[in-house]
């Protein structure tokens, strides 16, 4: 067996979608008009798939912080925290975060999925145990490999089914770390917070709560799904990202943990890769403003969401069950999905395929994210192209 | 606790639930290219498992696991731990 032969899946798969004439999964954007617009194979598109959920990304105070960082700091730091140096700016937005939250520390690592990395792998070892939602994002599962911790999986968004798998350790559920998502990004579904602050009261155990697509969403002050269901006082470390409603790239952990410090030493993510460049913790910080004080945003983004789902809603799709800013539109056969993707993207829709296993249903779907920044007429557009287009889906076969 | 043979026969009842033609089970049955099951349908398989057997399955024993009969000792040495 060749070192390559292992990629042969990937291959036929590939060629699979080459022969609808364009890769789903490498869509290059020519030119970004605007949180909600880019020029997409020399056509006019309005994203709908990039959970850029508060729209920051071109705000102009975030922007006047980046350059003003490029210019005084330079294009990168060069190196790692641990071993090079932090600069003074990382451990301002550490507390401006943990300030944010209402919390003893923060740490910056520099993406989400390293947030997540970084975390696990520097809280829990060989002879720890994880339970984790059975729909958590593939970050936590790396996590949880790279650790060598045992992992338990419990049924999504069920906290009768972690409860059980609690009953069942006995004596070590104390120690377990239960591992969740605010608001899963596939369905957009949120998690049932308060039940399982319940089953940890019941059997011990710590919470750690992933709020990548939940933070600037939820709450009164945009600090997430547990902001939302008053359980923040009993979950105890919140990992967000700054690549969605913040509009940059990065990633931290809150907590009231005196030990959360500790774990900067003993994780391999955060010590052994390059920190966040200046300009992403300058625009960072602005953005980070923004969402606090973002009320409005946030119900301008609820309401989009509203108008899409109804809209979906009343031409007979089958969509995601909440009404979130993650719409998922669930398409039976891999052959119609890909075909309504494409002919979507050629009639000026951005949104993302989503293919079994990689989807919770099992059945392929596309999944729309919205902005606070997009406008009633594009997604009104957003709707009509669907309604333009379900005749010639409805005339591909399921089996095709 | 279940003997070794009554869990191969719970394996064999859930993969009939997810694949009505699915072939008779034997050890040697590969789970994933013998039966056409993605591996997300053999982790839920797993959970209904769990359930009959009131036992969690930690997913690092099934790394080793591709077959009907590895699947049925996993389970066997995991309900042995667990009482």
């Amino acid at each position: 067996m060749s070192l390559f032969d292992k990629l042969d899946g990937i291959r036929q798969a590939r060629a699979m979608l080459e022969t609808v004439g364009i890769d789903p999964f490498g869509v290059a954007m020519e030119k970004i008009l605007s949180p909600t617009e880019a020029i997409i194979h020399g056509r006019h598109t309005i994203l709908a798939g990039t959970n850029n959920y508060l729209g920051l990304t071109f705000s102009q105070d975030a922007l006047d912080a980046a350059h003003k960082a490029l210019d005084e700091q330079g294009t990168g730091t060069t190196g790692s925290r641990m071993a090079n140096g932090s600069f003074s700016t990382h451990r301002c937005l550490e507390q401006e975060l943990a300030s944010f939250y209402g919390v003893r520390d923060c740490i910056v690592f520099s993406t989400g999925y390293l947030a997540n990395l970084g975390m696990i792998t520097g809280l829990t070892g060989a002879n720890d145990i994880v339970l984790l939602d059975a729909d958590c994002h593939a970050s936590i599962y790396d996590a949880c490999r790279m650790a060598g911790c045992e992992v338990v999986r419990f049924r999504h968004n069920d906290a009768n089914d972690l409860a059980k798998r609690m009953r069942r350790l006995g004596e070590r559920a104390k120690e377990a770390l239960i591992i969740v998502e605010g608001l899963y990004s596939m369905l957009g579904d949120k998690a049932p917070l308060q039940e399982y602050v319940e089953v940890k009261r019941q059997y011990g155990g710590y919470l750690m709560v992933d709020e990548a697509h939940s933070l600037g969403i939820y709450g009164e002050r945009g600090r997430g799904v547990c902001e939302e269901a008053d359980c923040e006082d009993d979950v105890d470390f919140i990992v967000g990202t700054f690549s969605k409603s913040l509009g940059a790239t990065g990633g931290f952990c809150v907590s009231n943990r005196p030990e959360l410090d500790l774990v900067r030493y003993a994780a391999r993510p955060y010590i052994f890769t390059a920190s966040p460049p200046p300009s992403v913790i300058a625009s960072t910080r602005i953005t980070l403003q923004k969402l606090a004080e973002g009320q409005a945003l946030r119900q301008q983004l609820h309401d989009n969401a509203q108008r899409l789902y109804s809209g979906l809603a009343d031409l007979g799709l089958a969509i995601s069950p909440e009404v979130s800013p993650v719409v998922a539109v669930n398409i039976e056969g891999k052959a119609r999905a890909l075909t309504f993707w494409k002919l979507l993207l050629e009639h000026g829709v951005y949104c993302n395929l989503v293919l079994p296993p990689a989807t919770p249903t099992g059945v392929p779907l596309l999944r729309l994210s919205l902005s606070a920044a997009h406008s009633s007429e594009q997604i009104d557009q957003i709707i009509d192209t669907f309604r333009q287009l379900q005749a010639q889906l409805d005339a591909i076969p399921v089996d095709a | 606790m279940k003997s070794r043979q009554d869990i191969f026969n719970l394996i064999e009842s859930e993969i009939k639930n997810l694949k009505d033609d699915a072939p008779a089970l034997s050890d040697d049955t590969d789970l994933t290219s013998g039966l056409g099951l993605d591996s997300v349908q053999v982790l839920e398989m797993c959970m209904e498992l769990e359930d009959h057997l009131d036992i969690s399955i930690p997913i690092n024993r099934l790394g080793e696991v591709r077959t009907a009969g590895q699947l049925a000792d996993a389970l066997v040495a995991i309900q042995q731990d667990a009482s």
